[in-house]
């Protein structure tokens, strides 16, 4: 199977896993903050490795950035991304201090985000899994604060397949929460690898 | 003045006084080539140290990408042996969740940067390499120099 390949039936396939994965971090994320979010329905998108760093727009902040990867039946990794900004008014929120008190990342604000993503991951990969009928399990968080450019070529480059790097693979989900005065918005890619997509539609029944 | 942008993948040439720009280098590697007589030059951002796979973009990779730039500059009219090199990214990051960090796509770029420069007999006069952080850099083809910003490491000019 090549990426190109791919048709509306597979993407469509992915979009509705994804879509129930999403689902369940949403849901867990929310009872962890005490706060409602909104999901938006899961993007799959397969791009050409150079459009990479334009996943979210031509845009290419500071952001704050957790990586996971997963292992068992299916690998890949996951990408938890905030804009910096709004990093900063989440670790407020997890934390109980005021709005705008966190400036900088230290210890005790990256631990929270690295936590954040370990939930909002958990939740994702045990619904996807749940679905599917396979077994998935998170590695540890690892984060980064640096130019979204850097990260998702990095992301890609570092840990893709070296012979399929042609084209990229992502299934893209954005949340946000609904009280906060300033709009506070995260983004999820789920990077499977090309032999965790195949499992997944096998399971599927779609390969 | 004017500033080019030359974004992943690309190549991209330009003389005084321009200024040639390429952001977000994380694993990537940007290799800025100077002609110090002519002042003008050329700015290649790679992903990828070699094509093992018949791409037809070759300045996705540091071979041939290098190489071509090179020659493309000398059908241009530059003597090779007054070109230079700076050579800026091949960072490293998550490394922790890397399986063999030594062997990372950021190290084995810069290895190949320094590797085809010197079989080609152009020599690296500066680098902002490794680390785990992402970089930016700006060419500057008056002077040569080379301004690399970073969100965690400040600026410096090479």
């Amino acid at each position: 199977m090549r990426l190109k390949d791919l048709n509306k039936l597979h993407l469509d396939g992915i979009k509705e896993a994804a879509n129930i994965g999403s689902g369940h971090a949403a849901t867990a994320l929310s009872q962890m903050m005490g706060k409602s979010i909104m999901v938006s329905v899961p993007e799959v998108k397969v791009l050409k490795l150079e459009e990479v760093p334009y996943i979210f727009g031509e845009k290419t902040p500071v952001v704050a950035a957790v990586l996971t990867n997963f292992f068992g039946d299916i690998t890949g990794r996951n990408l938890l991304v905030f804009p910096e900004d709004k990093a900063r008014l989440l670790v407020d929120i997890l934390l109980a201090k005021n709005p705008g008190e966190t400036v900088g990342f230290g210890e005790m604000e990256i631990s929270s985000l690295k936590e954040i993503a370990n939930i909002v991951s958990s939740s994702y990969l045990s619904a996807i899994s749940e679905f599917l009928g396979i077994m998935v399990l998170p590695s540890v968080p690892s984060f980064t604060l640096d130019d979204l450019a850097a990260v998702l070529t990095s992301v890609y480059l570092q840990f893709t397949d070296e012979d399929d790097r042609e084209y990229a693979f992502c299934v893209e989900t954005s949340f946000y929460f609904t009280e906060e005065a300033v709009k506070l918005e995260g983004y999820l890619l789920m990077i499977p690898d090309k032999m965790g997509l195949e499992r997944m539609l096998k399971s599927l029944g779609l390969l | 003045m004017k500033k080019i942008f030359v974004k992943i993948g690309e190549m991209k040439y330009g003389e005084t006084p321009d200024i040639l720009v390429t952001m977000g280098l994380g694993s990537c590697v940007g290799v800025a080539i100077y002609d110090v007589r002519k002042k003008r030059g050329a700015l290649l951002h790679f992903l990828l140290p070699e094509n093992t796979r018949d791409d037809d973009n070759p300045f996705k990779y540091g071979n041939p990408g290098i190489r071509e730039t090179l020659k493309f500059l000398v059908n241009r009219g530059s003597i090779k042996s007054d070109l230079e090199a700076k050579i800026v990214g091949g960072s490293v990051m998550f490394a922790q969740l890397l399986k063999n960090p030594d062997s990372a796509i950021g190290k084995r770029n810069i290895e190949i940067a320094r590797k085809i420069l010197e079989q080609e007999g152009v020599s690296i006069t500066g680098e902002d390499v490794g680390g785990d952080y992402g970089r930016s850099m700006e060419f500057n083809l008056e002077s040569g120099e080379v301004r690399v910003t970073s969100y965690k490491a400040g600026e410096k000019v090479i």
